[in-house]
């Protein structure tokens, strides 16, 4: 009975998103990335850090279908290897940030109290500090090694999920069920495991997507102060900058690569929205007014 | 209201001493000795000691932080490590230019972002809306950075309107509007978004209550019942979404100069962080995180002289 009102609820929500355009197309751009991430050898027509000098700087043709770069590198395969950097940044940050933000919210929004204050004053301390900002400080002293600004960017975004999964659990504590279960003699690892948390999951999918987006931003903000991953390794925000050079001569360089984050974090971001709508009315009338798209750094 | 405004300055001094707390943290407990990151790997022992008792690092560790906390109180933030000047002349020096930055994105993402919104939400589900809407979400999806640079392709390569580079002389506010432009326009768009579609969400909101059907069945006209009683109505969350754009003003602001080579807190910080220049990144990102709570608790403050509400709660 319970499974089948549940592949029901699922068959809603896909039916939902089938239904509107905006999702499609943030579905379809999400899903574009996800094939280059996969097919990036298959797909991308040179190798992404070939240097050929005899092909510098050519604009866009029919061998080189975005142009190449100064050192005669293609700028497609460049972007379709620098998607790998950017969505493994995004994923990985993404998934720690959840685990860690979703722990505090949970354990401040179940619990109260002064543990609710703790965290929530925690929270705010390192929400003074602007995403960007802090993956820079963070990143700036511990090194740019790729583990070390996923561990940048994902402490930065920590304090968000745990400020919202919190305003999510603080009601759920008052239904009449997770009461009922406490009655019952529930303890409250066995509330939070088998009522909380599962009832939270939609909140908790919704941010981590349009987290997704703002983690790409921050990534690629990084790469384009030279704190990212390091050359030759292909990566957007260091496309963007090394293409800064040549503006006169080849602003392919640049526009492409910019257009290739943004495309991706619109579609984190249309996708996001449209599960958001499906997924978590909460979300939607969250303060009557936020949309969750609108915490990008 | 006395009581209103006296808690929000002692949470904003407690959150003020969090952050400290944090900042000192960061650059004292993680990995590496800062002596070492300061000097480099191949400093001799007995320099990196006399580095340490510079840097105060051979005292117990709640003695450094006591005189840590008492400097910054004190405005004292050491002497860069690049230049040997006090780390707080070179931040004044620079934040003119940063202010000047944040507070010309801020108007143009204020007026673009506010107009666009209420005009998004008054034809709601109209191809005005459609189209307003997907370009917010354009605008949010969009790096700063790439848009400042695509500006510069437009506007100073192509057709030679702007500067494309510097901050322009800080005595002569014609040279300095000249400079702002650009950078203004590439950071206060990108914000614009977020304030339109704050703004769009909580208009709707409002324009549904009764008080606005009431308005109208009086006969009030259209644009006097929007800009009078909904506008205001929706005020609170669209001022509490522009404070909370400071951080992102600031964040922003940061990459923008380097975009611009533009003198600022953010291109100080950035140069600071590959000269592993401490005292000065510890010094900006302080009063980084200082202007942003003070943002902060000015917009609380004015929420309680827009809504009586809050202060009498």
């Amino acid at each position: 009975m319970n499974s089948k009102k549940k592949s029901s609820e699922f068959q809603v929500a896909i039916r939902r998103l089938r239904k509107n355009p905006l999702a499609l197309t943030g579905v379809c751009i999400v899903g574009l990335f996800f094939l280059c991430i996969i097919l990036a050898p298959v797909i991308s027509p040179y190798n992404p850090t070939k240097v050929d000098l005899a092909k510098k700087l050519k604009a866009p043709n029919s061998s080189n279908l975005l142009g190449t770069d100064e050192f005669g590198r293609d700028v497609l395969s460049r972007i379709i290897w620098g998607a790998r950097v950017s969505m493994t940044v995004a994923f990985v940050t993404v998934a720690v940030s959840m685990i860690l933000g979703v722990a505090m919210g949970l354990l401040s929004g179940y619990f109260g109290k002064w543990l609710d204050n703790l965290i929530m004053r925690l929270t705010d301390i390192l929400l003074c500090f602007p995403i960007l900002l802090m993956a820079l400080a963070l990143v700036a002293v511990l090194g740019p090694q790729l583990m070390n600004i996923m561990f940048a960017v994902a402490i930065a975004l920590t304090p968000q999920y745990a400020r919202i999964i919190r305003g999510v659990v603080l009601p759920l504590r008052q239904q009449q069920y997770v009461e009922a279960s406490r009655g019952l003699g529930a303890n409250d690892l066995y509330i939070l495991i088998k009522h909380i948390v599962p009832n939270s999951i939609p909140s908790i999918v919704v941010v981590a997507t349009l987290n997704v987006a703002t983690a790409i931003l921050i990534e690629s903000s990084l790469s384009f102060l030279g704190l990212g991953v390091q050359p030759p390794t292909p990566s957007w925000g260091a496309m963007i900058a090394d293409g800064r050079k040549w503006l006169l001569e080849a602003p392919w360089i640049s526009t492409f690569s910019g257009a290739a984050i943004m495309i991706a974090v619109l579609g984190f971001n249309l996708f996001g929205d449209a599960l958001r709508d499906v997924l978590d009315p909460r979300l939607r009338g969250a303060g009557g007014a936020t949309k969750a798209s609108d915490m990008t750094p | 209201m006395g009581k209103y405004i006296t808690r929000r300055i002692i949470l904003a001094v407690f959150t003020l001493v969090g952050v400290i707390t944090c900042v000192f943290l960061l650059l004292r407990t993680l990995p590496g000795d800062p002596a070492q990151l300061i000097l480099g790997e191949f400093a001799t022992p007995e320099t990196l000691a006399g580095m340490r008792k510079t840097l105060g690092l051979d005292k117990p560790l709640y003695t450094q932080f006591a005189i840590f906390l008492r400097d910054k109180v004190l405005l004292n933030f050491g002497r860069s490590i690049v230049t040997r000047q006090p780390v707080i002349n070179e931040i004044a020096w620079v934040l003119p230019f940063t202010v000047h930055l944040a507070l010309a994105a801020s108007l143009i993402s204020s007026f673009l972002g506010i107009l666009t919104g209420i005009l998004s939400a008054k034809m709601r589900d109209t191809v005005v809306d459609h189209i307003s809407r997907l370009l917010s979400l354009i605008g949010i999806s969009m790096p700063e950075f790439w848009f400042g640079i695509l500006l510069v392709q437009a506007f100073a390569i192509r057709v030679n309107l702007f500067p494309a580079i510097g901050g322009g002389n800080i005595n002569d506010i014609g040279d300095l509007l000249y400079h702002l432009v650009l950078p203004a326009l590439a950071l206060g768009m990108a914000m614009a978004a977020l304030t339109a579609r704050m703004t769009r969400s909580s208009m709707l909101e409002v324009l549904g209550q009764d008080y606005i059907r009431t308005a109208l069945a009086k006969g009030l006209p259209e644009s006097v019942t929007i800009w009078r009683h909904a506008l205001r109505n929706a005020l609170i969350p669209i001022i509490t979404i522009i404070g909370l754009n400071t951080g992102r003003l600031l964040g922003g602001a940061v990459i923008i100069e380097i975009v611009y080579a533009r003198p600022g807190l953010g291109k100080l910080l950035v140069d600071a962080i590959f000269s592993r220049d401490y005292p000065m990144v510890e010094g900006v990102i302080t009063v980084i995180a200082t202007v942003f709570i003070l943002v902060n608790l000015i917009v609380d403050l004015t929420y309680a002289f827009i809504d009586p509400r809050i202060r009498y709660e």
